[in-house]
């Protein structure tokens, strides 16, 4: 029960690092029908970002709100370059690009900053635990699971209630039809990529103080796919379900699986559960169910 | 567009592949430079030619899935480590021979490329490239965990009736007898009426099924095919390289075949190969090129990784401009100079 406990509270915690990335996957794809591979790259260039800002000394709120306006610029720039001229071509030429996006990033990184991981050299968040009962709960990863909480609850509003919002649901349902009522259908489209990366980078702070600050971090991108994939593709809430059942999954099967299947089954399991979806269900827990079974 | 002056009166005659004499002079000298390549060749060039035979194999079969069928396939490279791996174990455990061996492990690359195929029965679209995504890292634990991962196998160079290919100058000619061989199956393979149900589905999958074309069987078959050629060229670079590695199987090199595929050409044999010299041709460069960068920004430099950096950003580069200017790839291109060589001193 004890390990239990500690199993639960871990995968709680990773969990809602996968739920922040999930929801910049769900971002981009509720209004341009693209899948972002390259999200997890951004969230790593996030991190990245703010860590640059921090190390050449700035203040710990103005350089958060810096990198936080430039990971949004780098993502409406992204946008701009790559994905617009593909609006209206087939599925292939996005998803090439997003993956492309994706090893591009790192080679830049690679270049700018290398290998080597990276600490940020300040606390952005104080660091501390708390004891609760029989597990400690680091304070850092419960302002993660609060963030990463509310910006479900704003994002949820924002898709409900915004004019910018409801005109990217129109968007993504049909292009033309949101030019006929009047949207701007490349302005939406830049800000649902300025919104990704705004999410990346919330994400990419988060990452770089709860783990270090690597390139391989991307992986932890592609396994959020998993939890965007079960929450369903268009549902925000469905992104946090999604990506706290990946993350109980992957802490109870890392903790419980491996004596039989091998040392590293927590880590492959994201991917076994993506078949699974796909299998039974492939438009998830909460998305709609259009899927074209061809 | 067609030579002038050759008319096809039967439908044999308009499948034809060569049209031309001239056609044939050009194959039979290029064949013939291909030949004699390794008597002025570098070692080092001969190894370069190697490596775009077994990436050529590979990419043929990415495109038979992906260009042709219109599935996206990601996870190549992992069909790719199942056919090293199989091979390799097959040849050391077993003692088995190098040509049944290699077979074997074609059969297991089609094999494993069928159970992350079967999703695409259900879905289609970028869902099949979440399924292969998935299979990729899958298989790469089920190698590493099961399948003697991180120390490898050792991949004996082959032997048969007591020629040994040791020596990579034998071993290139094995390549381009093979590339050769599988080349020309999928060309003719995509002239035939399964890659002409290939192509249908692609096109439109109902309209494919209107015409009687069993969707659930061809998609699955070109899986197969494709994975088989991705065991097939794993199998062969295992043995080039004498050992197995997982770590030689890195996700991104599923995205640059896929890279190659759209930047050669998609549904193209002569396209792949394109691609995958392209991409070759790329990494030598930049391999080359890095010194020189590298004088003129020590401090990137000084991280160390500054090849690997290049290739990614000018590979992912290439890519991008690629499909964005030039979707239909670079065979497309070919066929225009082609086109305009043929009706000159006319426009058309």
């Amino acid at each position: 029960m004890n390990t239990f406990i500690i199993l639960f509270v871990s995968g709680l915690f990773s969990g809602s690092i996968y739920c922040l990335i999930a929801i910049g996957f769900v971002v981009v794809y509720k209004s341009t029908k693209v899948l972002n591979f390259s999200q997890g790259m951004l969230v790593v260039l996030g991190a990245y970002v703010l860590w640059a800002i921090l190390s050449i000394g700035m203040a710990v709120w103005l350089a958060v709100i810096i990198a936080f306006l430039l990971t949004m610029a780098i993502g409406m720039t992204l946008e701009r370059v790559c994905m617009r001229p593909l609006v209206g071509q087939q599925i292939l030429a996005s998803v090439m690009v997003t993956l492309a996006l994706m090893g591009g990033l790192r080679g830049l990184i690679l270049l700018l900053w290398g290998p080597q991981g990276k600490k940020f050299p300040v606390d952005i968040v104080p660091r501390g635990v708390w004891i609760l009962g029989m597990v400690g709960l680091p304070k850092e990863k419960i302002v993660a699971l609060l963030a990463s909480l509310s910006l479900i609850i704003i994002l949820y509003f924002f898709f409900r209630y915004t004019r910018t919002g409801l005109g990217m649901k129109v968007a993504s349902e049909d292009h033309f039809i949101g030019q006929i009522v009047g949207l701007r259908i490349d302005r939406i489209f830049s800000y649902s990529w300025g919104i990704a990366g705004l999410v990346a980078a919330i994400g990419g702070m988060f990452l770089g103080m709860i783990i270090s600050i690597r390139p391989e971090l991307e992986e932890i991108g592609l396994k959020a796919l998993a939890a965007m994939l079960l929450g369903g593709l268009e549902s925000i809430p469905g992104a946090i379900i999604g990506g706290l059942i990946i993350g109980f999954a992957e802490a109870l099967s890392g903790g419980y699986l491996t004596a039989i299947l091998g040392s590293s089954t927590g880590e492959v399991f994201p991917y076994i559960l993506i078949i699974v979806v796909l299998l039974i269900r492939p438009y998830g827990l909460f998305g709609w169910k259009k899927i074209e079974r061809v | 567009m067609r030579p002038s002056g050759y008319y096809d009166t039967t439908y044999q005659q308009s499948l034809r592949i060569i049209y031309t004499p001239w056609q044939w002079v050009a194959l039979t000298g290029f064949l013939l430079f291909l030949s004699i390549y390794p008597l002025f060749a570098s070692y080092y060039m001969l190894t370069v030619a190697i490596r775009i035979g077994i990436t050529i194999i590979a990419v043929i079969g990415l495109n038979i899935v992906v260009g042709n069928t219109g599935l996206l396939n990601v996870g190549q490279t992992a069909f790719m480590a199942v056919g090293a791996y199989c091979s390799a174990m097959l040849m050391s455990k077993t003692g088995l021979n190098f040509f049944p061996a290699l077979l074997g492990a074609g059969v297991a690359g089609a094999l494993v490329g069928l159970v992350f195929g079967a999703p695409s029965l259900r879905v289609k679209g970028f869902y099949v490239a979440l399924a292969t995504l998935a299979g990729h890292f899958i298989v790469i634990w089920a190698l590493m965990e099961w399948f003697g991962g991180t120390t490898g196998h050792p991949a004996p160079r082959p032997q048969i009736f007591g020629f040994s290919f040791k020596s990579d100058l034998s071993y290139y000619y094995l390549i381009g007898a093979l590339t050769l061989f599988l080349g020309l199956f999928a060309r003719n393979l995509f002239r035939s009426k399964v890659g002409r149900a290939f192509v249908a589905i692609r096109d439109h999958d109902i309209a494919a099924e209107i015409l009687g074309v069993n969707i659930y069987r061809y998609k699955l078959l070109s899986f197969a095919i494709g994975c088989f050629y991705a065991g097939i060229a794993g199998a062969l670079q295992g043995h080039f390289w004498g050992y197995t590695n997982i770590e030689a199987y890195p996700f991104s090199n599923s995205i640059w075949f896929l890279g190659m595929v759209i930047i050669g050409g998609m549904g193209s044999v002569l396209g792949s190969v394109f691609g995958a010299v392209f991409f070759v041709a790329i990494e030598e460069i930049a391999i080359h090129v890095c010194p020189a960068i590298a004088a003129l920004f020590p401090s990137m430099a000084a991280h160390g990784q500054m090849e690997a950096a290049l290739k990614w950003l000018i590979f992912s580069l290439v890519i991008i401009l690629f499909v964005i200017f030039e979707p239909n790839g670079m065979v497309h291109r070919w066929n225009l100079i082609k086109a305009s060589f043929r009706v000159y001193p006319f426009n058309y």
